[in-house]
């Protein structure tokens, strides 16, 4: 049941349990004074037909004296009974019986009692109809509490706990940004102040356990992530290192066939094809191998700048009519070793001028500071949204089988962790990828 | 051309192949493939150039040079990486 019809309920039972007793003591107190009314009434009546008998009215003015008072229509009736010596002596005795009072008195100098009963009926009247409006006072104060304790009660309480029940169902849901307003100075205000400050709590919990959620996350990722490339780096040195002398000698063996074709007279293209494609396989093993390399031990201030600008140099002419820019900072400092940044660099132009065409551009720019920055993005091909945290894992190409060993970005990874940096593949303004760079500027030893 | 070449290195297919490229311009190859027993060789056949590995087991061809050059401070040696 709802609480403010209890409330009305409760507060409607108290008043009509009042408005009930006040009624009964009320009707209890006026039928005793018309009692005595009536009494009164019966006695004067006694005595004065007493008088009058005893003045001698005869017995044929009897009828006429009773006609004369009228008293039966007021349910009043007179006789002259015989009476006892014993009862002679009583004077005037006065009953109420159930239905009707009496008053009876001796006439003196007769042996006879005037005896007077008047009927209860007006009383019982009067009876009923109090208790009539008593039943119709109960019913409308029951009514009238009701309507008002439900109304008061639904404004008082009902409203003010059916917005707090909707704020704990919104908390329940998660919705922890919801306000009540406090607008009462009382038990349900003070309520819904805690639930506030409980909402404003939750929401810092939530806020703080969902931070610490992803940087769990992140730092799992991270450690699988270097996990798996230390695996497949090891994997690489190993098999760099069984692949490298039986490489060299079937190129070197190749060579030697096509030199000894060439003395007979014979040339043919065999030799050299197997010469070139056991090449092509030495440099894929060397970059394996440079992957698997160590980490860098020839540190020293590196002007980031100007290996920019040599690396775009040395790259120019790969670069083909592609618009090949450099922006930023000047004298930006970095502490590493300079040649595998170099390798950094012209990693992500190469990977640049293969996604671009022709008239493609690409733009590296530089910022110093306590962090060093460096983009290298471009207007080319892009990188798919759900491959971009995986540019970096080993084997890894977009490009089509044979063209390229999945091991460039992979490289630049490593070198870049090395130096106590980071990287990352973006979306770039130029509309293609955007490799971002950031490194320390004293690398931590 | 003439001169004594020494190749140290575990994989025989490799010393084959520097004797096969090598012999025919006149250069007198012979090769070792335990790193221990071609510091002897050096020791009694004094080669003029030495080629050897860098990675054998038993020695590193780093370890190697610093040996030979308390043997014969004077002989080149080249180390293929």
């Amino acid at each position: 049941m709802r609480l403010s019809l209890k409330f009305a309920l409760l507060i409607g039972l108290g008043a009509t349990l009042i408005v009930l007793l006040m009624s009964i003591l009320a009707a209890k107190r006026d039928v005793k004074i018309i009692e005595n009314d009536m009494v009164r009434d019966a006695s004067l009546i006694a005595k004065v037909v007493a008088s009058a008998v005893e003045n001698s009215v005869g017995q044929e003015d009897w009828g006429s004296l009773l006609d004369s008072l009228d008293l039966d229509n007021a349910g009043i009736r007179v006789a002259l009974i015989p009476a006892s010596e014993k009862e002679l002596d009583l004077g005037l005795v006065t009953s109420v019986g159930q239905s009707r009072v009496k008053a009876s008195i001796p006439v003196s100098g007769q042996r006879n009692r005037v005896e007077v009963t008047e009927d209860l009926g007006p009383r019982d009247d009067f009876l009923n109809r109090s208790l009539r409006t008593a039943g119709i006072t109960v019913i409308s104060v029951m009514l009238l509490a009701l309507g008002a304790g439900s109304l008061i009660g639904q404004w008082l309480v009902g409203r003010p706990v059916e917005r707090l029940v909707a704020m704990a169902r919104g908390v329940a849901d998660e919705d922890y940004s919801l306000r009540i307003e406090a607008k009462s100075n009382d038990e349900l205000g003070d309520l819904a102040t805690e639930l506030n400050l409980m909402t404003i709590q939750l929401e810092g919990i939530r806020i703080q356990s969902r931070a610490h959620a992803e940087a769990r996350l992140e730092a799992e990722l991270q450690l699988f992530h270097a996990d798996r490339l230390r695996m497949v780096g090891q994997l690489a040195a190993g098999l760099a290192h069984e692949l490298g002398t039986p490489l060299n000698v079937i190129s070197g063996r190749a060579q030697l066939l096509q030199r000894t074709l060439k003395k007979l007279g014979e040339e043919d293209d065999d030799a050299k094809i197997i010469h070139e494609q056991s090449n092509q396989i030495v440099r894929i093993v060397r970059q394996l191998m440079d992957f698997a390399r160590p980490a860098p031990h020839s540190l020293q201030e590196v002007d980031l700048r100007r290996l920019c600008q040599d690396t775009i140099r040395l790259l120019r002419p790969t670069a083909g009519d592609r618009q090949l820019s450099l922006e930023g900072d000047e004298d930006v400092l970095v502490h590493g070793s300079g040649e595998q940044l170099q390798q950094v660099v012209a990693n992500l132009i190469m990977n640049a001028i293969q996604a671009t065409d022709d008239d493609g551009k690409i733009r590296l720019s530089l910022r110093g500071g306590e962090e060093t920055h460096l983009k290298v993005e471009d207007n080319g091909t892009g990188i798919e949204d759900d491959i971009r945290e995986r540019v970096f894992e080993p084997f890894f190409s977009t490009k089509e089988q044979g063209a390229g060993t999945g091991l460039g970005l992979s490289i630049v990874h490593g070198i870049v962790k090395d130096h106590g940096g980071s990287i990352r593949a973006e979306v770039s303004r130029l509309g293609g990828a955007c490799f971002s760079l950031i490194l320390p500027r004293k690398q931590e030893s | 051309m003439d001169g004594k070449l020494l190749v140290i290195d575990d994989k025989l297919p490799m010393c084959e192949l520097v004797h096969a490229g090598l012999s025919p311009l006149g250069i007198e190859v012979t090769w070792e493939c335990d790193p221990q027993s071609a510091l002897d060789v050096i020791r009694n056949q004094a080669p003029d150039v030495v080629l050897t590995d860098i990675r054998m087991p038993g020695m590193t061809g780093i370890d190697l040079c610093a040996h030979i050059h308390q043997i014969a401070p004077d002989l080149p040696v080249i180390v293929m990486l």
